[in-house]
């Protein structure tokens, strides 16, 4: 009886150990491995933001979607991450891209581009943004 | 003397007008790190955006908190939903002014130190901040430097006593960015 509880404690150690081991190294979530929830252009995203921020949020906060638009810019942050940038009907706004993941194959001003990204939502006043992060580039 | 004169105001009028601008950026760079005994923590956000009137020294920095990326993904996750809340308070912005911004000439090369004095809003809490911002002009390019310490509780920022020693009581947050005209 005392053996079968020393084992089974074992057992459980272990368990919790494989467990708290595959949490700390879990891989990050990237929007390459997920379905897009919706697909929408820069500018059809960028109004149902400014129409109701709360409402979109519900829509896609976290969640993967496909976004289509025409390049605006291609920019480098201090940090070395490639950014892209997709114009909107706004002037003053636009749908911003990271590709952390460094797959962006080719991306030029003024061209069309369709990318999956995960949504984080919009930031800004003075030039509002929406947010993708994870960006994968993706055929219609 | 007269050409002297309309010479020197020509000058002075399109002097003025190039200062009259605004800059911008949508790749601005945030990171913060807080470092204790146990374990370093660092966070990148490459999609800030940075917004600068010249003609009156109003800035503007926002960033989505969901796009600041970690070492580990159960950081990120720790990070969004035990610390930041951030599916309620989705970002963080600071708008404030430039002080000095008349003496600062971004057309012209050099490093000018001046400070921003304005409000920080952060997981629900504004919080009026002075930040030193350091612009620096070389060959054209415009780039706009910030380091300043932010303590968690200040924004009501709840860390857990288990994990309370591996977070820092005041969080580093370094800015940089390399500012654009906006050109209308």
């Amino acid at each position: 009886m005392k053996r079968k509880l020393i084992y089974t404690a074992l057992i459980l150690t272990v368990l919790a150990g494989a467990f708290i081991y595959y949490q700390w190294n879990k891989p990050k979530r990237t929007a390459a491995d997920e379905k897009a929830v919706a697909q929408l252009s820069a500018s059809e995203l960028f109004s149902r933001y400014s129409a109701n921020a709360a409402e979109a949020n519900t829509a896609f906060l976290d969640k993967v979607i496909y976004v289509s638009g025409t390049v605006g810019a291609v920019e480098t942050s201090a940090n070395g991450i490639t950014l892209v940038t997709l114009n909107t009907d706004d002037p003053m706004a636009a749908v911003t891209c990271n590709y952390s993941l460094g797959n962006l194959v080719s991306a030029t001003v003024g061209q069309p581009l369709s990318v999956k990204g995960i949504c984080a939502g919009i930031q800004g006043d003075m030039m509002p943004a929406v947010i993708l992060t994870q960006c994968v580039e993706e055929r219609p | 003397m007269n050409k002297v004169l309309f010479t020197f105001v020509a000058l002075a009028i399109s002097a003025s007008a190039l200062q009259a601008q605004k800059f911008f950026t949508r790749s601005a760079h945030i990171d913060f790190f807080s470092h204790t005994a146990m374990e370093d923590i660092k966070g990148d956000n490459n999609s800030a955006t940075l917004v600068l009137d010249a003609a009156n020294g109003q800035i503007e920095i926002s960033c989505a908190i969901k796009a600041f990326e970690f070492e580990k993904a159960l950081m990120q996750e720790h990070f969004n939903e035990n610390y930041m809340e951030s599916n309620t308070f989705p970002n963080a912005t600071f708008k404030g002014k430039i002080e000095n911004m008349s003496s600062i000439s971004l057309s012209k090369d050099g490093s000018y130190a001046t400070k921003a004095s304005g409000t920080m809003t952060m997981h629900g809490v504004d919080k009026v901040m002075t930040v030193p911002v350091t612009f620096t002009v070389a060959g054209g390019k415009i780039t706009g430097d910030s380091k300043f310490a932010v303590n968690p509780n200040d924004f009501k920022i709840t860390i857990p006593g288990p994990v309370r020693s591996k977070i820092a009581e005041a969080i580093d947050v370094t800015v940089k960015a390399n500012l654009a005209e906006l050109k209308k």
